[in-house]
């Protein structure tokens, strides 16, 4: 991987160069100074306590009792209170905003692979005219946020009767997913050599049997990755459906649920914290298991490919 | 970037030749299209993008027009055709000093989180990149709050910074605080936890992306230069920061561009208030738009904001290939 312009491959015989006692640490060889090394873990601290402070506080809250939740702000509850989750698991409004929320995040993968797979495949392997208009648009989405869309898109969505529903939310979500998804997939399908495309063309595979047979088997991994990233995206929606779906409260997905309990005169912030964590938790375990393939897509931006 | 697509076409007529004359031999999926192989090989590519640009111009392309349209328009509300106004939204909006203060807001609000967020990313990257013990449970404490819904953010974020709750009580552990901060009822101090919020859920993904970056700096550098006697510090300061730069400018952009349109942790941590004093041009356009119903002003806003962020963006944009070229 030829990283940085300019500069010329290195060759790998370089490496052998180091001694073979020191451990590798860090950037460059050789130990760390005992200061820097201080300074690491200040840092390592510092990033990890903000990081999980939410999470800290969703878990703190939902197992303290309202009562205890009105007395002095404390991080340890002073005695467990099931309450809460019990409270909330027997509510079955719950379980619909789960169903929602999974309907739609289901719902934005699915349009995000069937749009973006062909037109990363094309973008990523062919040369027509036009392919750098559609790579420039797409580049210009990017500049777009929700807000700006929200007043034509809720008159269209009037219009065709897409108002108050799922597939509505769905579809404006994808759309604001599919940049970058597209993004992903191109760096995925570079990744696979052109030869076996060539060997498979000239075994007879057209172009949809090559990205069918050949290009979609090798890049699992990818596509595993883009469809997740849309997943959580999906699962994580909250402008389209806090505006599209206020009408219809049956088709609100959790993140739009808890907030329109925050808007109540007497917040159970217990059973809302609950919540929270049910919210969160399927997107943390999906985002830990793609973090290696995210890093590649990282990767080959960085590399400037 | 252009190598596959230079192979396909040097090699596309006598391939695609090739295979044609074995199709009628060997009927492989053929899709049915056309079998002139030059043709096909234009109208599939477009075939291809279809789903993609429908879908794009569905969402954005129509609706951007549709804007536009509206900015011209007396329009107040669902039910109302609208009445054409020529520039008057315009107008009214440049002599709003609402207008003026909420613009100002939304500077204040971009530049320090983008600010902040560029210079903490770093550093986490920094991290990143170094071997510790504990290091792939670091990895994946920190990344988390990327995949958090930021309007579930904001909600646990807003909870924890009421008064008399866990912020403050946080604070106090450090050192004497004054009684209770009010965080979000008032500004100065809702600005800070705002921005507090915003640089939180911001770091986690540029540091990840910056620490892609500085992977791909070659190893060789690092240890030409410890040869010559450069400390760590001069390390990354000559060799690391240098390098990444076309990532720590996509990164800036990409966070000026997000922080710029932020919606969810201002709606729903103060929802612009107290008396919009925390309002940006987002969330101001949205409670034109839908608690006021004013649609044809918040689509003059809408025009107004995507016309601020293209101008910005392109300045930009073209600042980074001119720096990039001469790099």
């Amino acid at each position: 991987m030829a990283a940085v312009r300019g500069l010329p491959e290195a060759p790998p015989i370089v490496l052998d160069t180091r001694p073979a006692a020191r451990p590798k640490r860090g950037h460059g060889p050789g130990g760390r100074p005992v200061g820097l090394s201080i300074l690491l873990w200040v840092g390592v601290v510092a990033f990890t306590l903000l990081s999980v402070f939410p999470y800290l506080v969703m878990l703190s809250t939902t197992f303290k009792s309202g009562q205890e939740l009105a007395g002095p702000a404390h991080w340890i509850p002073d005695h467990f209170d099931l309450d809460g989750i019990a409270r909330t698991l027997s509510d079955p409004s719950i379980w619909g905003y789960f169903k929602n929320s999974f309907y739609i995040a289901a719902g934005t993968t699915l349009v995000v692979l069937l749009a973006g797979i062909p037109a990363a495949y094309v973008l990523a392997r062919h040369e027509f005219r036009g392919r750098k208009l559609f790579l420039d648009l797409v580049l210009i989405t990017q500049m777009f946020s929700p807000v700006v869309l929200l007043i034509p898109l809720f008159r269209l969505y009037k219009e065709v009767g897409l108002l108050g529903s799922m597939e509505g939310v769905i579809i404006a979500g994808s759309a604001f997913t599919l940049p970058f998804s597209i993004w992903l997939l191109t760096g995925f399908f570079r990744a696979i050599p052109v030869e076996i495309e060539e060997a498979a063309r000239i075994d007879g595979y057209g172009r949809f049997g090559i990205l069918v047979r050949v290009i979609l088997p090798l890049s699992i991994p990818g596509l595993v990755a883009t469809g997740m990233y849309a997943f959580i995206i999906g699962w994580n929606e909250f402008i389209f459906a806090v505006t599209f779906l206020t009408a219809n409260p049956a088709n609100q997905p959790v993140s739009v649920g808890v907030f329109a309990s925050i808007g109540k005169w007497d917040i159970d912030w217990q059973r809302l914290m609950f919540m929270a964590i049910l919210g969160t938790a399927p997107v943390l375990a999906v985002f830990a298991a793609i973090q290696k393939q995210l890093d590649r897509g990282f990767a080959s931006i960085a590399s400037g490919r | 970037m252009t190598s596959p697509g230079r192979i396909d076409r040097a090699t596309a007529p006598s391939i695609g030749a090739e295979r044609s004359a074995q199709r009628s031999a060997v009927p492989v999926s053929t899709v049915g299209r056309s079998s002139r192989p030059r043709r096909r090989r234009l109208d599939s590519a477009y075939l291809y993008l279809a789903p993609a640009g429908l879908l794009l111009g569905f969402v954005f392309l129509y609706p951007t027009l549709q804007s536009v349209w509206l900015a011209f328009q007396r329009n107040k509300g669902i039910n109302d055709p609208g009445r054409f106004t020529g520039i008057d939204n315009f107008v009214k909006l440049w002599n709003d000093p609402l207008f003026w203060k909420i613009t100002g807001q939304t500077f204040l609000w971009t530049v320090g989180v983008v600010a902040i967020t560029t210079v903490l990313s770093y550093l986490l990257a920094l991290i990143l990149v170094q071997q510790f013990r504990g290091k792939a449970i670091f990895r994946t404490l920190v990344i988390l709050p990327a995949a958090t819904s930021l309007a579930l953010s904001a909600v646990v974020w807003g909870f924890a910074f009421q008064p008399a709750n866990l912020v403050n009580h946080t604070l106090a552990l450090f050192g004497p605080t004054k009684g209770g901060i009010a965080w979000l009822a008032n500004v100065p101090q809702a600005w800070v936890a705002l921005i507090f919020v915003g640089i939180c859920v911001s770091v986690p993904l540029t540091g990840v992306m910056l620490a892609a970056a500085m992977r791909s700096v070659p190893r060789e550098l690092y240890e030409a230069s410890s040869i010559d006697g450069a400390s760590r510090v001069s390390q990354t300061l000559r060799i690391t920061l240098p390098l990444t730069r076309t990532m720590l400018l996509i990164t800036t952009l990409a966070n000026f561009v997000v922080a710029f349109n932020s919606f969810p942790i201002i709606f729903v941590m103060t929802g612009g208030g107290p008396v919009n004093r925390t309002d940006i041009l987002a969330t101001w356009l949205y409670q034109k738009g839908f608690q006021l119903l004013d649609f044809g002003m918040a689509s003059t806003l809408a025009v107004v904001v995507l016309g601020v962020l293209l101008v910005l963006s392109l300045f930009y944009v073209h600042l980074l290939i001119h720096r990039t070229k001469v790099g």
